[in-house]
Formats: C-alpha cells, structure tokens, sequence
C-alpha cells in the first residue's frame, strides 16, 4: 500500500498557536510536521512496507518527495518548507492523481492525507473536486484553532463522492492533541489485515500485506459490493500453464503470522515452529502450480510462489474479478471440479478446458463488405484466379465457397 | 458517473426497425469501382454498380451486431425488425437467435424490397414496425426476468434502446415518427402483463434517416435530448453509403469502446511475397482497457491519441512489438484488465494475419511511444479457446517490492517441510471444468472442500512429525483408501493387509528407516514401533469416514489388543448401520456380496491391468502405483472387486505375512459378508 502525505503552505500555516500555561509557541506548520513525523514512526514500527510520498500545496502543487520507504529521507525534507500564498484544493488532488498513476499505474491503493488550515469542510465539497482516479480514500486533518463554522453546516464528517473524510484533532491544538489524531489516523488505516488460509483440514493464521479492500462493482442489473471473509479456503490447484494471465484487481503478499502465545517466545523460536503457508509455498514453487482460494461467496483468488528477485520468493494472494468468471477461458468457477471426479470419462481427452458455444467473427469466414475496398478485393481475387484458371482451380473455388 | 447511473443501462435490449419499404430498393447512387479489367483504351466501360439502400442499412446493422456479440458473448441483446406492408421480427430476446449467421439465414429469407406496386389497402411504411418494437422492449429478457425473481431491493428498471433506420422527408415528418413511436410506446405500457413483460422505463430512440447519394436531404442532426420522462430522441442524417460509419461511430458511445490501433504490424505484400511492408490494424474492445495509459500522463497520452481517418472518434495508436519468444510475456500479476476484442475491418488481410496470427496461440505485446520517445508495454493481445483478449499490463512500480521472504518469517527455518508429499496431493487435487451438468442443489466448491477436508484429516506438516507417510512399503495402499469418501470391500481388505504388514514387520523386529530429528536421540527400535502405532492410532481415527473405514480402526485394535477401545468402535459402527437406512451408496456396497461376479461393463482392458497387478509383489512400489492407478481409472470405485482375483494374492505370494495372518483375513472376510 502507498501514501501520499499533502501539506498545506498557504501563508495562513505561518500562524503561531500559544499554548495554555506555557510560554511555548509553535506555528501551524510546526504542528503539521509533528504530526508527519507521529506518523512516520509509526509506520516504521508497524508496517515497514508502506511506501510514502510527500506533496505540498498552496495555490499550486510541488512534490516534495516521492515515493519512498526511506522515512528519515521524508523527515529531513519537511523540516524546510517555504510557504506561499493561499490554499487552492482542485490542483492538489490533480497532481495527486498524476503521481500515484505515474509511479503505480491504477492497481494500487493509496491513501492520502491532507494536513491543511483552509476550509475544508467546504473546500473539499465543492464540484471542482473531482474524485481520486486510484483506489484509496482522503483523510483530511485540519489544524484550526476553533471549532469551524463550517463544521457546524455539515452534520457529517464524510465528503461527498466517496472521496473521504475529515478526522479534526481535540481543541486546543497543542503538540499532543496533534500526535492523537495521527496516532488515531494510523491506526484505523494501517491494520495488518489477519486471515486463516485453509486447505481442509491444514490452516495456518496469515496477514495479507496490503490489506484487501472491498470492492464495489456495477453490472448491469445489481451493484455488487464484495469484501474478502477472513477465511481464504483452498478449493483445488491448477497448473500455472492454465491459469495464463486472468486480470487482477490487487495482489497481496501472504505471511504466516508470528504465534504470539508465549511472551518469552523468540522471533528464533517462531520461525522453526512449521507453518503450513510456508510449506504450501514450497510446494506450489517446486511444482509450478497454482492454488484456488475462495475468498467469499462469490469472490476467488490465486495463491502462486511469487519472487520479486531470485533470492526472496514470497507466497502472494491475486484478487480476481469478483464473479465466477473471472477466468473466462476455465468457465466458470462453480463448475470447476477436483479431479477424481472427472475419471470415470478418462478417454476424453479433451484439451481445451471449455468449447465456446459460438464462434467469433473472426474465427469463421464471414464477409463484411462495407467497404468499398472488401468487395473490390475479393472480386479482383476472383478474377484473377479465374485468368490462371487450370493452375489454380482449387483456390478459386475456395473462394467461390467462401463467398 | 456514479455506480447508480450504471445500472440497468440501455444497451441491454437493444432493437433496430429497418424500413424494408420499396423505396429502400433503391440505389444509393454510390458508384462501385468494378473495373478492373485492362482492357484497352476507348473501350466501353462495364455499367456502375450501386448498392441500394436496404443492402446499405443491412449491412451496417449486421456489422453493428457483428461487434456486440463478439465483445459481449453475454447480456447484450438485439433484436431486429424490418417493416414494409407488415413487421416482421428478424430474431427474438433467446440467446439461441443472438447470432449474425441466424440472422443472415432469415435475411435470405426476407429478401430485397419488393418493386414499387401500388395498393390502395394498405401503405408500404416503416411505422408498421413500431409497434413491434414496443412489444419487443416491454418483453422481459432472461436476465431481466432473474434479477426480477431475486427480488433486490432496487427495482429492475427495463430501459432499452431502438434504432429506426429510415427516410424522412424533412424536420417536421421525423418528429411525426416520434410522436409515434411514443404513442406505441405508452399503448404498449398499459398492456404489461407480469412477470413475461415489463413497464418501459426507459428508451433511447436514435432515428438514423438516410437518402441515396445523389440527393440532398432537409433533416438536419439532432443530439441527444429528452422528449418525454420516458424517451429520448437522436437524430442523425446521413446519405446511405455512409451510414456504416456512422453506425460504428454510435456504436462506441452505445457500449463505450474503444478503438485501438496496431501499428506497424510487419507483413509479406500479397502481389510480391518477398518483399514486406508494415500495415495497421484497428480493433474495438471495451474502453476501460485504456483508463491506465489516459489517466497516467496528459503530455504521454495526447502523443499517443489520433483522430481515426474518415470519422468522429479518437483511436489509440499502439505499436506492435515483434515477439521474440513466447516466454516474454508478462507473469500473471501485471495484467490489471481483460476484455474481449474484435477486428473494425474484419476482412482486410492485415486484420486476418493479426487474427490467425493469435488464434495460433501466439501473443503480441504492444507499446506505447511516450511523447518523449520513450516505450513502455502497455497492452498484450492474447488468444483463450478461440476467443481474442487485450490484456491491460500494469506498467507501474510494485509496492511489493523488496518484500521480506517468507523464509525469514514464521516457520521459514524449518527444513523437513514434506515438500515433495505436498506436491502429490496437489496433483491428485487438480481442478478442472467439470463436463457434467451441475444439479441445483449440489455444489463443487463445497464438494471439493469437503473432498480436501478429507483427505487432510490426519497430514504433518514436517517429516520428522511422522513415521507412517515414511513406512509406504507397508502403510500403502491403505494411506490412499483411507482419505477417501467410500471404502469398497476389496479396498477394506487391502487396508487390513497393510496393517497385518506392519504387525508381522514388528514380529520380525524389522528397522525403520525414518528421517531424524536429532542426530543424537536415535530412537530405540521398541519406541519406534511405539511411536509408529500411536500415529497409525491418531491417523484412522481421523479418518473414520464411513463403516469400512471403521472396520480398518477395528482391524487395528484387534491387532494391538486394545480390546476396550474395540468396544468404542463397535458403538461407531452400530451408529453407522442406523444410518444406512438414508444413505442408499452405502447399502449397495454392502448388501454387493464380494464373492459375486464382476459387473459386466467393466471392459476387458481393465482385466488386463488387475490380472497384472495380481503377479507382482504386492508391496513393492510398482505393485502401489499400478493398484492406485486402477482405483483412479475405475468407473464405479466402490464396486466389489472379483473375489477369485483377490484370494489369488494371497496364494501366490509367498510373502510372510500371507501365511502368517491368513486365517484372520478370511474370518474377517466372512464376518463382512455376513
């Protein structure tokens, strides 16, 4: 998973916030780049994966720094920031737009947070605000000295459009009140998302790194929104060679979680207990084939040995279409059956996995003469062949066939 | 546009009217090029040839269909009327008649218009054909009646599409077809009769009004608006030989496409075979296949945009990537799309070497030149069982990348893991489409987990946890039989075999060759047997599936002389013959004596290979192989087997343990029997 971090430079972050009973002040700014850096460190605790980029907004949009898993890198920039003029959303979120396709394409979520002292609550509700063209959600934080007037017109922190919503921290705004909220903010958005992979009677508990997001769908007669259960169940294997390439919404990486009962228990310890996903693995790279999980009612996806070097391979998750016919040349999925089953018709030697009831176009000989040039060859050819006559007898009453 | 918006769309039903009238019989005056010929100058050149107006509009509807039900084998229905004296319906909503060689069929039959002959009883008009069409769209697909039968809470909203092909004089006479249409439409709305039709939500009315060539025409294009909560109307004038394009052009927007264009496709020139030349090829595919490289980067998709030549839309210019071998595609996790695809020129040569160069099984990948001269795989093309994909590669970085390997996590430093083991219970689990019709109440998915279950009753993970799985030379073929749903008779008695084998090997204080653990703790040979029953113990009583099942568990106390453990399975096997009665499969194999004869289907083949079987050892590996084999192949697995076959293995062999325990088999035979 990826986050994009947008600050707020507008000129009004150049306020200073005294706090109560102290003689200390910080500016806006201040607090923000406290809050980037609650964070960080939590993040480099609980999930070293996350990649992590930083925009900075006013009236334009830079990026400060892209995507990176180098979070001191992020703290050293952001401790030099210039401000300038006044906040102006609708480039943000273009320029947000723009780096996460250019770095991920549109298959991986991204979560953006923006620290900002404009007024949201209205800013973000306008209809220049177009929504995000990547998978993700907008958590806004905005750093106000009172309770916003605005905050009070709408009875719902959410924004419009499933673009997001806006999490204030308590009031007064002091170091503390800030790191709460983004404490608070990573912790609802970086949960390790805990899972059995079962296969019968063998299980093992995993975590699915990123974790899998529901899916909202539109078909043509109902809206389908799907959310993986927390039990992905083996249903049989298939060779790789069969599987081919099936479009996928998202891949996760499958871990076998840390057995956690013993406190004196060592990470040593842990690893020489076995773990079924790590024998599964094994076993699916030595023989090349591919495990069918189903993920909920109507939902599947592939287990594979997957290896980003040749040294470290890792056992991914690929989340299909929801749907049984997420591999349309296996048919659909319901009708897949183990083996056995299909025995008692041994002599059917049968190579393609389903026969398409009809051909396409393509894969038939039908004419199309709409063109002006179609018709013209296929009588030019004709007539030529008609010339050479004794030679070519057979072609030319190929073509005549065909036509 | 919001998910909402994309429900119930209207190119669901979709139905063209078709003026079949005389003056469609007319020619488009669109000359025709057919000479060619060199014949010498100052000849009389060959007399034009015109298509008329009816093969024109025909043939752009048929192209229309063509490329719907190439991209959406299901779910897109047409339908077409054709109206001259009277409608008649070209095909119906049945996904029988949603084909272009059906329809070609029954054009034969309908035949051009007729000539020009005056009747003073009745009008040549396309009108007649609304009405039709009314009937047509208040009429439920199958779809449509599922999705009503489910009852959701959102309520189905039957909204369609019509298509009038047609000659209007001027404005004021389509709005007059129009207002006509409508007033079939609300007419036929009053007639709706649940559940086989439905109320029309929705239509969108597109009359496309043609004329021959040579004449100008008074329509002028309308785009579309709303006429009635209940319509709306489109108007485009175009002269008959252009209507192909235009239809292809509404056709995009109708189930939004998008045209793609391979370039620089490398190819022979048909008239001189040595010579080659690069051609380009235009395809149409769903348009969500170019989201990815439209929303990347402004600069790089404007460099890769055109305007398609001779019409109103845009096409996106790929380049074609000679492939070098077959094993550069991408792997499996960078294909983020999958739509089909279909040619736009279906039989121009460079189209048909694309195709019949991917229906060979070979794939393309195409490149996207970016403004800045760089490339970047963006699209492969692909061919499934005769069908043709486009493949959206995900061009991007991975946010997995440099994950931690799974052998650095939990359980990665354990060794033993029973890799190879693993390995063979995935063959034997292998899914595949199953040829048998799917009863409604059975499900494959729960059947193949329960199946899995099963079959991973009693499995250590690591092979130093076990000793049986080590011990095949004894413990098979009782370690296949026994995970399995139903038990024969004759596979009980394998079963038993296996487990005589194993106490005659402890009376001859055989060695066990096992993995260790730990090179220091060699176990003694009287705690190997031990530990070795234990897990034979702990192995059937997880696997204690049927009454046979059970039988092998009593086999094995009787064998240890667990006399009060015996009585426990007495209970179990009690508790199974009460429920024979609801479970008719069980009582066959029971009440199937094993000393009847074979069943007369079983073909001599299969005699062949269990007569072979006879006369090898029955444990040497071979002997297993074969015997699984045959438990694979058989048509019917809980059958008896012959008993004369199965006694013969006993007499022949000289083995130990035949001699030793044969008069326990056969008490337990006959108990069985009884």
């Amino acid at each position: 998973m990826a986050t994009v971090i947008a600050i707020d430079l507008s000129v009004s972050m150049i306020r200073d916030i005294k706090i109560k009973d102290t003689k200390e002040s910080f500016t806006l700014l201040q607090l923000a780049t406290h809050g980037v850096n609650v964070l960080l460190n939590y993040l480099a605790v609980h999930s070293r994966l996350e990649f992590v980029a930083v925009v900075t907004f006013s009236s334009t949009c830079d990026v400060l720094c892209s995507f990176t898993r180098d979070y001191d890198l992020i703290k050293s920039k952001i401790t030099q920031l210039e401000f300038s003029s006044k906040t102006c959303y609708p480039p943000v979120i273009q320029t947000i737009n723009n780096l996460v396709h250019s770095e991920w394409s549109n298959s991986v979520t991204c979560q953006v947070i923006m620290i900002t002292d404009g007024n949201c609550y209205e800013g973000l509700r306008k209809p220049d605000i177009t929504p995000f063209l990547f998978p993700g959600k907008l958590i806004v934080v905005p750093l106000e000295q009172v309770s916003s007037l605005y905050k009070n017109n709408y009875d719902s922190n959410k924004l419009p459009n499933g673009l997001g919503y806006i999490t204030s921290p308590e009031l007064p705004l002091t170091p503390s009140s800030v790191a709460k909220v983004f404490e608070k903010v990573a912790k609802e958005t970086y949960v390790p998302y805990s899972a059995v992979l079962r296969c019968g009677s063998l299980k093992s508990d995993v975590h699915l790194i990123p974790p899998p997001m529901s899916y909202t769908k539109a078909a043509d007669f109902e809206i389908m929104t799907c959310c993986i259960s927390s039990e992905l169940s083996i249903i049989g294997f298939l060779e790789s060679s069969k599987v081919e390439c099936p479009a996928t919404l998202s891949r996760h990486l499958v871990l076998p979680q840390r057995i956690l009962d013993e406190c004196s228990e060592t990470n040593e310890a842990s690893a020489r207990t076995p773990s079924f996903c790590v024998l599964l693995h094994g076993a699916l790279k030595v023989e090349n084939m591919t495990a069918v999980c189903q993920l909920s009612s109507n939902w599947y996806g592939l287990l594979v040995s997957w290896a980003d070097n040749k040294k470290k391979s890792n056992l991914m998750l690929i989340i299909l279409e929801p749907g049984t016919n997420a591999i349309p040349w296996l048919g659909d999925i319901r009708n897949l059956a183990l083996t056995p089953i299909e025995f008692a018709k041994s002599d059917d030697e049968d190579t393609q996995p389903i026969k398409t009831p009809d051909k396409r176009s393509y894969n038939q000989s039908q004419l199309v003469w709409i063109k002006e040039a179609g018709l013209q060859a296929d009588i030019q050819k004709i007539l030529r062949q008609a010339r050479k006559m004794p030679d070519k007898i057979q072609s030319f009453y190929k073509v005549i066939q065909r036509l | 546009m919001s998910l909402i918006d994309q429900l119930f769309p209207a190119n669901h039903k979709t139905t063209f009217v078709v003026d079949h009238t005389p003056y469609f019989g007319l020619a488009s005056n669109s000359h025709i090029k057919m000479d060619f010929t060199k014949r010498p100058s100052g000849g009389i050149p060959p007399p034009p040839i015109f298509k008329s107006m009816w093969t024109c509009s025909i043939e752009a509807v048929l192209e229309y269909c063509r490329i719907v039900w190439d991209l959406f084998p299901e779910g897109k229905l047409i339908r077409v009327i054709s109206s001259d004296m009277q409608s008649r319906n070209l095909n119906n909503w049945s996904s029988s008649q949603q084909n272009v060689n059906y329809m070609l069929h029954h054009l034969s039959s309908l035949g051009p218009p007729a000539k020009l002959v005056p009747n003073p009883n009745r009008d040549y008009s396309v009108v007649y054909g609304f009405r039709t069409a009314a009937e047509a769209m208040i009429e439920c697909t199958t779809a449509q009646m599922d999705q009503g039968a489910k009852k959701n809470n959102i309520e189905v909203q039957n909204k369609c599409r019509t298509i009038i092909i047609t000659s209007a004089r001027d404005n004021p006479s389509i709005d007059n077809l129009m207002s006509m249409f409508h007033n079939e439409m609300t007419k036929s709305n009053k007639y709706v009769s649940q559940p086989s039709s439905m109320h029309i939500h929705h239509c969108h009315l597109v009359i496309i009004n043609t004329y021959p060539d040579s004449i100008t025409c008074e329509v002028t294009d309308r785009p579309p608006h709303s006429i009635s909560p209940i319509l709306d109307l489109e108007v485009h004038s175009i002269p008959a030989s252009k209507i192909g394009i235009k239809i292809s052009n509404l056709l995009l927007k109708h189930y939004n496409l998008a045209s793609t264009t391979v370039t620089g496709i490398p190819m022979k020139e048909e008239q001189n075979a040595s010579s080659s030349a690069n051609y380009d090829v235009e395809i149409y595919h769903a348009a969500t296949a170019h989201t990815t490289i439209l929303n990347a980067n402004v600069a790089d998709a404007k460099a890769v945009v055109a305007k398609k030549e001779g019409a109103d839309y845009e096409t996106i210019k790929l380049k074609w990537c000679t492939p070098r071998a077959n094993n550069n595609l991408p792997d499996i996790h960078s294909c983020t799309t999958l739509h089909r695809i279909t040619p736009v020129d279906i039989n121009s040569r460079p189209s048909a070497c694309l195709i019949t160069f991917l229906l060979n099984g070979r794939s393309v990948l195409l490149e996207m030149i970016k403004q800045g001269g760089g490339k970047s795989m963006s699209h492969v093309l692909k061919s499934y069982n005769g069908e043709i994909y486009i493949h959206t590669v995900s061009s991007g970085r991975t946010v997995l990348e440099d994950p931690p390997a799974i052998s650095e996590g939990p359980g990665g430093k354990v060794t033993q893991y029973r890799v190879a083991d693993f390995g063979i219970f995935m063959r034997l689990n292998l899914l595949e489409p199953s040829k048998k019709k799917q009863a409604e109440d059975k499900n494959y998915i729960d059947e193949a987990k329960e199946c899995l279950k099963k079959q991973t009753a009693y499995w250590p993970l690591i092979t130093t946890s076990t000793i049986i799985f080590h011990l095949k030379r004894y413990t098979e073929p009782m370690l296949t039989f026994m995970v399995k749903d139903n038990m024969s008779d004759q596979e009980l008695i394998h079963c038993k075999q296996c487990v005589y084998a194993l106490v005659a090997a402890e009376s001859r204080n055989e060695h066990f060759i096992t993995p260790i653990a730990n090179p220091r703790k060699i176990l003694k040979r009287e705690d190997q047997y031990k530990s070795m029953w234990a897990e034979l113990e702990a192995f059937l009583k997880s696997n204690l599936h049927t009454e046979n099942h059970c039988k092998v568990l009593q086999c094995y106390f009787e064998c240890r002389g667990k006399l009060d453990e015996e009585k426990i399975i007495e209970k179990t096997l009690m508790r199974f013959k009460k429920s024979l009665a609801d479970r008719p499969s069980v009582i066959r194999a029971t009440t199937d004596s094993p000393m009847s004869p074979p069943l007369t289907q079983q073909t001599g083949i299969k005699h062949n290979i269990a007569h072979k079987a006879v006369d090898v050892d029955p444990n040497s590996v071979m002997y297993l192989k074969i015997v699984q084999d045959q438990e694979n192949r058989r048509v019917n697995p809980s059958r008896p087997q012959f008993a004369g076959r199965l006694k013969s293995i006993q007499k022949r062999n000289g083995n130990l343990f035949a001699k030793l325990y044969q008069h326990i088999d056969e008490d337990t035979d006959t108990t069985s029997v009884k």
